[in-house]
């Protein structure tokens, strides 16, 4: 039984990781947080094992579980300080993308609320119809477009006025 | 998506997001954080559900086990002891209203908690606080012809009731105090009419519930002084002044008074139940004490004795079992009456109670240490004995030397070992045979009258000896200390 648990989660693991890597990194901001979220995660994961492995997606199973570990995260009294923007000045430039683009994304992301936040990548990252993000994030459908349409403006207008301020420069 | 703005956006997330390096983790190191987190929740999960059976299983436990139903009959010896002496037993009380001194008609200068002179205030047991008791000091006995120095304090150790007053004896039972009352409280009040016979001892049932068991020895009480009930009341724990002294589970004494209504005898009755004598107040055998004692007739005088004092009539009996109980009561009471209460084996110690070695006799100790101590061309005048035992007096010799010796025994169960204290200047453990036997010396400082102390910590007794003069030989001491005769066992 253990040997089964253990090459599926482990298969899962090695395809699926570095998503999850980067759906907590978008969520939190953070490369520290989201590590210690998608361990979190995974962790708990692999004690539901054999639940989520005859669920119908296992991605959806793990997703949830991260936007839980999120959660979990942000409750914590020692992880509500945020994080210093320099903590990506060692991060190299993502690739597909100008650095300054890169930063005006963050910097909006950034100013998102964490609710706001979850919307967004649950829904732009992954794809997600309103539905599957409300099932998600254990909301109602009217929130989640209500919290998508307030975050896309905020986004918009964030974005704008950084790209406002680069021409000028 | 439709809309070329989100649509755009959602394509800068997706850049965004590829840019971003995942670290790169061993999926090995995810199973084996999932294994441990499975692992910590099966045993959380045993250990919740072993728990919640201990809970269930003791409440179960404690709502099958009603006292009143289930309790053994009478039994009247609670549990052998060992040899090692408990620690510190406390003393939790209320106030006692029988008197003042020291056990085995000993120490009169009992109510001197603790070695005061010694600057260590003794552990008095505090009511209800669990602090332990005080030993007194034996060389505090009340004796201004001696003038013993602080040579022979005991340590501030052992299960004394000392916290009673050293004066006058109330004549009356005291006003209700404000302090606490022990902790043991009886769930259900009594039921059976006072005057009937106690015929479910709680003495035996565990956990020990005080005021039911003091509750019984009223009832016990009465069946001898007062068969009809005209006069002792039931036990009220409000009046009725409860005191202890016990360490942990284990009991060294238990008493209570009891109100006495009409009949002219207003003060009522007092009961000390205790593991020996050590554990009483009672004076009679000390030269200091003013209390008239006797044997009454019929009684042996090594069990029984009937002592007269500050108005009141006291018996004290020890039963076979070396407990002793000591019933205080007007002294108009009648003596058969008293005296048969106190030998009545229901009054023994509830749970789990400490066992006292046999009382050494004071006049065989006495002489003893005299002939280990003082040779035929030296001079001893005593000056004080008590029962507990102890002997002071003053010694000299053809070379102008001379000072105060003492010796005394304490019993070892009830807490007596060596302890250096802060009077003493050195202290030294010395080797004096073959054997490997070894007894304590301290000698005292200067400022606390010098001389020396020894002391043998035998399985029954510790037995001392102390010397205000430092040049007196020690090696009569360790002869005396260690001598087979002070360590009977029960």
């Amino acid at each position: 039984l253990g040997g089964t648990r253990d090459d599926g989660f482990t298969a899962y693991v090695a395809g699926r990781r570095g998503h999850l890597y980067r759906t907590a990194y978008l969520l939190c901001g953070d490369p520290h947080r989201a590590e210690d979220i998608v361990q979190t995660a995974l962790a708990k994961l692999y004690v539901a094992w054999p639940r989520a492995s005859r669920a119908d997606s296992v991605d959806a199973y793990a997703r949830r579980v991260i936007i839980n570990s999120h959660l979990d995260e942000r409750r914590r009294p020692w992880r509500r300080e945020s994080p210093t923007e320099e903590e990506r000045l060692d991060r190299p430039a993502p690739t597909g993308v100008t650095p300054e683009d890169s930063d005006a994304l963050w910097s909006a992301l950034r100013r998102l609320g964490p609710k706001q936040r979850r919307v967004v990548v649950l829904r732009h990252y992954w794809g997600l119809s309103v539905e599957e993000t409300a099932a998600d994030l254990g909301v109602s459908p009217g929130t989640v477009k209500s919290q998508t349409s307030a975050a896309l403006a905020k986004l918009r207008s964030v974005l704008l006025a950084d790209t406002t301020r680069g021409g000028r420069s | 998506v439709t809309d070329p703005a989100d649509r755009h956006l959602e394509e800068r997330l997706h850049a965004l997001a590829r840019g971003i390096r995942a670290p790169i983790v061993p999926a090995e190191d995810d199973v084996r954080r999932g294994r441990r987190r499975l692992l910590r929740l099966r045993v959380a999960m045993a250990g919740a559900t072993t728990g919640t059976l201990a809970v269930v299983l003791g409440l179960t436990a404690l709502t099958a086990g009603d006292p009143t139903a289930t309790e053994p009959p009478l039994t009247t010896q609670p549990p052998s002891p060992t040899s090692t002496p408990p620690a510190s037993p406390s003393v939790d009380t209320e106030r006692d209203t029988t008197g003042r001194q020291q056990p085995g008609g000993g120490d009169a200068n009992t109510g001197a908690v603790g070695s005061a002179d010694h600057g260590e205030p003794g552990d008095i047991g505090s009511v209800d606080g669990g602090t332990a008791p005080a030993r007194p000091d034996a060389t505090a006995v009340r004796d201004p012809g001696a003038g013993a120095p602080n040579h022979g304090g005991w340590p501030t150790k052992g299960p004394q009731a000392s916290e009673e007053p050293t004066g006058a004896v109330p004549t009356q039972p005291a006003a209700p105090t404000p302090t606490e009352t022990p902790g043991d409280t009886p769930s259900e009040t009594p039921t059976e009419e006072p005057t009937d016979p106690p015929t479910v001892p709680p003495t035996e049932s565990s956990p020990v519930r005080l005021h039911k068991v003091l509750r019984y020895y009223n009832d016990v009480l009465a069946e001898h002084v007062d068969p009809e009930r005209e006069h002792l009341q039931p036990y009220d724990r409000t009046t009725g002044h409860p005191r202890r002294t016990r360490d942990g589970d284990t009991f060294y004494a238990l008493g209570a008074s009891y109100r006495w209504t009409g009949g002219g005898s207003p003060p009522g009755l007092t009961l000390q139940v205790a593991s020996g004598w050590d554990q009483v107040t009672w004076e009679c055998g000390a030269s200091s004490s003013d209390w008239v004692c006797h044997v009454p007739d019929g009684a042996a005088e090594t069990t029984t004795e009937m002592a007269v004092h500050d108005g009141l009539r006291a018996v004290a009996a020890e039963h076979p079992d070396g407990q002793v109980v000591v019933v205080t009561a007007p002294v108009d009471s009648d003596e058969g009456d008293l005296v048969a209460a106190a030998a009545d084996e229901r009054l023994t110690l509830p749970g789990e109670a400490a066992v006292s070695p046999p009382l050494l006799d004071l006049a065989t100790f006495a002489a003893g240490g005299q002939a280990a101590l003082v040779r035929d061309d030296e001079t001893f005048a005593e000056s004080a004995h008590d029962r507990s035992p102890q002997v002071v007096g003053s010694w000299a010799d053809d070379d102008s030397g001379g000072g105060t010796i003492v010796w005394s025994a304490r019993p070892r169960y009830s807490g007596a070992t060596w302890t250096c204290q802060t009077t003493y200047r050195t202290c030294t453990d010395v080797v004096i045979d073959d054997a490997g036997t070894t007894v304590h010396l301290g000698q005292l400082k200067r400022r606390a009258g010098g001389g020396w102390v020894v002391q043998y910590d035998g399985p029954s007794y510790a037995v001392r000896v102390s010397s205000s003069d430092r040049t007196f030989p020690k090696k009569r001491a360790y002869a005396l200390v260690t001598m087979a005769d002070w360590q009977p066992t029960r």
